[in-house]
C-alpha cells in the first residue's frame, strides 16, 4: 500500500483521512433540472398520448379528470423536480483521500462507494450537451470491474484538469487482475 | 511471410513499465512464428459448412449437386487462404497472432493479462487429432478471448506451459502476487482434487432447478405448437381427441420422463468425466464426452467461488460450485461455464473451494467465522415477505372464492413471517484476513466467497427502510463484466468492518448514508 499511495503527491487538503470532502460545482443544479423535466414532461407526454389513444375509443366520464390529472402533474413537476435537485445537490459530495476516492450521494436511497486509486485503470471525461452548454463535465473513474461505481459530475472547469491529473497521477499500476 | 525471428529483449518495448526488473523468460526459448495445424483448414471447414446450412438445404431440395461442389470448395479454398494467413509467435511483447487475409490484424496478448487457459476438442478435432486453444482475458467487453483453432496437441500443451512459464517468471508489477514465491517448479505433479462419477452425473441432471419448469413449459409449448402449425380442421381434432383420450396424468409423467432424459443426457454429454486437478499455482478442470475442454485455471485468477444447493439436492448432501474469473464476458459464457462443478458432495465442494482459493488464502487459515446479520434484517426480511405475498394472496382468493376467499390471509400471514424469519436468519456474513464470506437462503443456499484482495472497489446503498433499521446493502465489486457479490442487508457497523479490511480506506464520513438519528438509536437498543 505504500508504494501505491505516491509519496510525491501530497494528498491535496488536510483532515485524518485525506482531504475535505468536496461538493459539485452548482451549476450542476441546472443540468439536473434541465434534464429532469424534460424526462418528467417526456413522460407525461407519453402518457397523455396512451389516454388520446384509448379516450377515442372507449367512452367514460372519467376523462376530463384524466386530463386534469396529468395537467397538475406537469405543473407539479416543476417544484417536485427543484426540490428534488437542491436536496441531491446537497447530499452530492467527493473527495480523494489518501488512498482512494470517495463518494457518498443519493436523496431516497442514499449511496456511498470507495475505490483505492490502486485498482483504478481509466478516467474517462465526458460532457453532454446541457453540461456543454453550462461548461461542466462529468468524470467516470474506471476499475477492471464493470459495477464499479464511480462517476462524478458537474465538474467546475477550473477543476477538471487538477482533478484528472491527480487521478491519474495516482492511477494503479496494471495487477493483471 | 515475415516470419523472421524478433530481436532480442533489451530492445524490446514492454507494454508496462517494470523498474524492478524482473527475469523474463529466455529468448531461445520463445516460440518463432509458425501456422496453426495444416489440417486447421479442414477442421474450420466443417464449422464453417454447417453454418451456411441453408445452402446446403437449398442443394439438396433442388438436386443441384454442383452447386454443392462448387460451394464446399470454394469454402475449403477460402479456409485454406486464412490459413496461409494466420501464424502465432512468442516473442518479446507476449503472444502475438496475425491474421486477416484483407484486413490484416495484429493480437498481442501479454501473459500476465491471461486468466484461463482452454483447450476444447469436439469431434472434428478428436477426428483429426487437433485441440483448440482459447485464452481468456481481463476485460468487460466482448472480445477478451482469443482463439487458435486448431493445433496439434503437442503445439497446444507446449504454448501453453510456455505462456504459463511467462507468467510465472514475470510476477505482476506492484505485488499482490502472494504465491509467486511459493511456487512449485514447473511439472509438480498432479493431485486430483475430485472426480465426478457417472452416478453422481446422472443425479445432477435429474436434481436440475430447470427440471421443476419444465414439464409445465412443456405441456403449454406443445399446445401452443400444435395451434401455431396452422393444421386442417380435421387433422387437428384427430390430434386433440388423440391427445385428450390419453389421460393428464399419463402425459405429464411421460412428459417429465422426457424431459428428466434430456436434462440427463445433458449433463452427462458436457459433464462427462469431470475431473479437478491441482498442479501447482493451477487447477485444471477437464470435462465433455462429445466436446472435451481443458479449462486451466491460476490459482491467483479466481475472483469469487460460489457454493449453491437446492432442496432437493440439499437432502441428498449435494451441491453446485463456480469460479469467477475476470474473463466473463466471452461468447460462450467464459470462466463462469468451464470451470463450474454441477454437482458434488458439499464436504468435498468445501475442500475443492479451500484449494482454489489457496493463492488467496493459506489452505491451513481457519475460515472466516460468520455472523448472522443483525436481528432488524431479519425484521426487515419479514415485513418484506409479508408486503409481498400476503395482498397477492389475498387478491387472488378473493376473486376466486369471494369475501370468504380472505380467510387465506390467515393462513398467507404466517407462512410469510416465517419464511421471512427464516431468510433473515439465514445471512451470515464473515470476514477474515483474506476472505470475506456470505451466504444466504433457507430453500436454496448460497455461499459466496471474495478474496480481499480482489476487490476492486466497494459501493454502500441504504433505502429510507434500512436507514431507519441501520442497515446497508455492501456491494464487493471483482474484476469481469459479471461486477460483484450483493451482500444484503448488513449492518452498517459490520460492513464498515469489511470495508476496513480491503484495502479501500473506510472513513467515518461514508457512514453518513446511514448516520441518522433513528440509526444511532437502533444502534444503541440492539447493543
Amino acid at each position: 500500500m505504500d508504494a501505491l499511495a505516491s509519496p510525491s503527491l501530497p494528498p491535496p487538503g488536510a483532515g485524518r483521512h485525506g482531504a475535505e470532502f468536496e461538493p459539485l460545482a452548482p451549476r450542476v443544479r441546472w443540468v439536473w433540472f434541465i434534464s429532469g423535466i424534460i424526462s418528467d414532461l417526456f413522460g407525461i407526454g407519453v402518457l397523455a398520448g396512451v389516454a388520446v389513444l384509448v379516450d377515442l375509443r372507449v367512452q367514460a366520464s372519467l376523462w376530463p379528470w384524466v386530463y386534469l390529472g396529468l395537467a397538475g402533474l406537469a405543473i407539479a413537476a416543476l417544484p417536485l423536480r427543484s426540490l428534488y435537485v437542491l436536496a441531491a445537490y446537497r447530499r452530492w459530495r467527493f473527495r480523494l483521500t489518501t488512498t482512494g476516492v470517495e463518494l457518498v450521494h443519493g436523496v431516497l436511497w442514499r449511496r456511498s462507494s470507495a475505490m483505492p486509486f490502486h485498482r483504478l485503470q481509466q478516467v474517462d471525461t465526458a460532457q453532454g450537451p446541457i453540461e456543454r452548454a453550462l461548461g461542466l463535465t462529468t468524470i467516470q473513474l474506471r476499475s477492471a470491474a464493470a459495477t464499479t461505481d464511480a462517476t462524478i459530475p458537474g465538474i467546475a472547469p477550473e477543476r477538471v484538469g487538477d482533478l484528472r491529473r491527480d487521478l491519474l497521477a495516482r492511477a494503479g499500476r496494471d495487477d493483471g487482475t | 511471410m515475415d516470419e523472421s525471428p524478433k530481436p532480442p529483449p533489451h530492445s524490446s518495448p514492454q507494454t508496462s513499465p517494470d523498474p524492478t526488473g524482473a527475469p523474463r523468460v529466455a529468448a531461445e526459448d520463445w516460440i518463432a512464428a509458425r501456422h496453426l495445424h495444416p489440417l486447421s483448414p479442414l477442421s474450420t471447414w466443417v464449422v464453417a459448412a454447417l453454418r451456411i446450412w441453408p445452402i446446403w438445404l437449398i442443394a439438396l431440395t433442388r438436386s443441384a449437386g454442383s452447386l454443392l461442389v462448387v460451394a464446399a470448395g470454394a469454402l475449403l479454398v477460402w479456409r485454406f487462404v486464412v490459413w496461409v494467413r494466420t501464424s502465432y509467435e512468442v516473442g518479446p511483447e507476449g503472444l502475438v497472432i496475425r491474421s486477416g487475409v484483407v484486413w490484416r490484424t495484429v493480437q498481442t496478448v501479454p501473459p500476465q493479462r491471461i486468466q484461463q487457459v482452454d483447450q476444447r476438442r469436439g469431434i472434428r478435432h478428436q477426428a483429426l487429432g487437433l485441440v483448440e486453444l482459447r485464452l481468456g482475458l481481463a476485460g468487460t467487453g466482448q472480445t477478451n478471448e482469443v482463439s487458435l483453432d486448431s493445433l496439434s496437441q503437442h503445439d497446444a500443451e507446449a504454448l501453453a506451459v510456455m505462456l504459463d512459464r511467462w507468467r510465472r517468471s514475470d510476477p505482476i508489477p506492484g505485488g499482490e502476487d502472494r504465491g509467486a514465491a511459493t511456487w512449485a517448479p514447473p511439472g509438480p505433479p498432479a493431485e486430483t482434487l475430485l472426480a465426478l462419477t457417472l452416478k453422481q452425473l446422472v443425479i445432477a441432471g435429474l436434481t436440475s432447478r430447470s427440471l421443476w419448469l419444465a414439464p409445465l413449459a412443456v405441456v403449454v409449448g406443445s399446445f401452443q405448437l400444435l395451434s401455431d402449425l396452422g393444421l386442417t380442421e380435421e387433422s387437428q381434432s384427430t390430434l386433440q381427441r388423440g391427445l385428450t383420450s390419453i389421460s393428464p396424468s399419463v402425459a405429464l409423467l411421460a412428459t417429465l420422463v422426457l424431459v428428466s432424459l434430456a436434462s440427463v443426457g445433458f449433463t452427462v454429454l458436457s459433464h462427462f468425466n469431470l475431473t479437478v486437478e491441482r498442479r501447482g499455482s493451477q487447477i485444471t478442470v477437464r470435462r465433455g464426452l462429445l466436446e472435451v475442454r481443458r479449462a486451466t485455471l491460476p490459482l491467483m485468477r479466481v475472483q469469487v467461488v460460489r457454493i449453491a444447493t437446492n432442496p432437493v439436492r440439499r437432502r441428498l448432501g449435494l451441491g453446485t460450485l463456480d469460479v469467477r474469473t475476470a474473463d466473463l464476458g466471452g461468447d460462450i459464457g467464459g470462466g463462469l461455464h468451464s470451470a463450474s462443478i454441477p454437482i458434488g458432495d458439499l464436504a468435498d465442494l468445501d475442500a475443492v473451494e479451500r484449494e482454489f482459493l489457496s493463492a488467496a488464502s493459506p489452505v491451513h487459515d481457519p475460515s472466516p467465522v460468520q455472523r448472522r446479520h443483525r436481528r432488524s434484517a431479519t425484521r426487515r426480511a419479514m415485513v418484506r415477505r409479508t408486503v409481498r405475498i400476503v395482498p397477492i394472496v389475498a387478491a387472488a382468493s378473493w376473486l376466486w372464492l369471494g369475501a370468504l376467499g380472505l380467510v387465506s390471509i390467515l393462513v398467507a400471514m404466517p407462512v410469510a413471517l416465517l419464511s421471512g424469519w427464516a431468510y433473515g436468519r439465514s445471512l451470515r456474513t464473515g470476514v477474515g484476513e483474506h476472505l470475506i464470506v456470505t451466504e444466504r437462503g433457507v430453500f436454496a443456499w448460497r455461499r459466496w466467497t471474495v478474496p480481499l484482495a480482489r476487490i476492486q472497489s466497494v459501493g454502500l446503498s441504504a433505502n429510507p427502510f434500512q436507514r431507519r433499521l441501520g442497515l446497508v446493502d455492501l456491494r464487493l465489486d471483482v474484476a469481469g463484466a459479471a461486477g460483484g457479490v450483493v451482500i444484503p442487508d448488513i449492518g452498517i457497523s459490520h460492513a464498515l468492518g469489511i470495508i476496513a479490511a480491503t484495502t479501500t480506506s473506510a472513513s467515518p464520513e461514508m457512514l453518513d448514508i446511514v448516520n441518522t438519528p433513528q440509526w444511532r438509536l437502533a444502534e444503541a437498543i440492539s447493543r
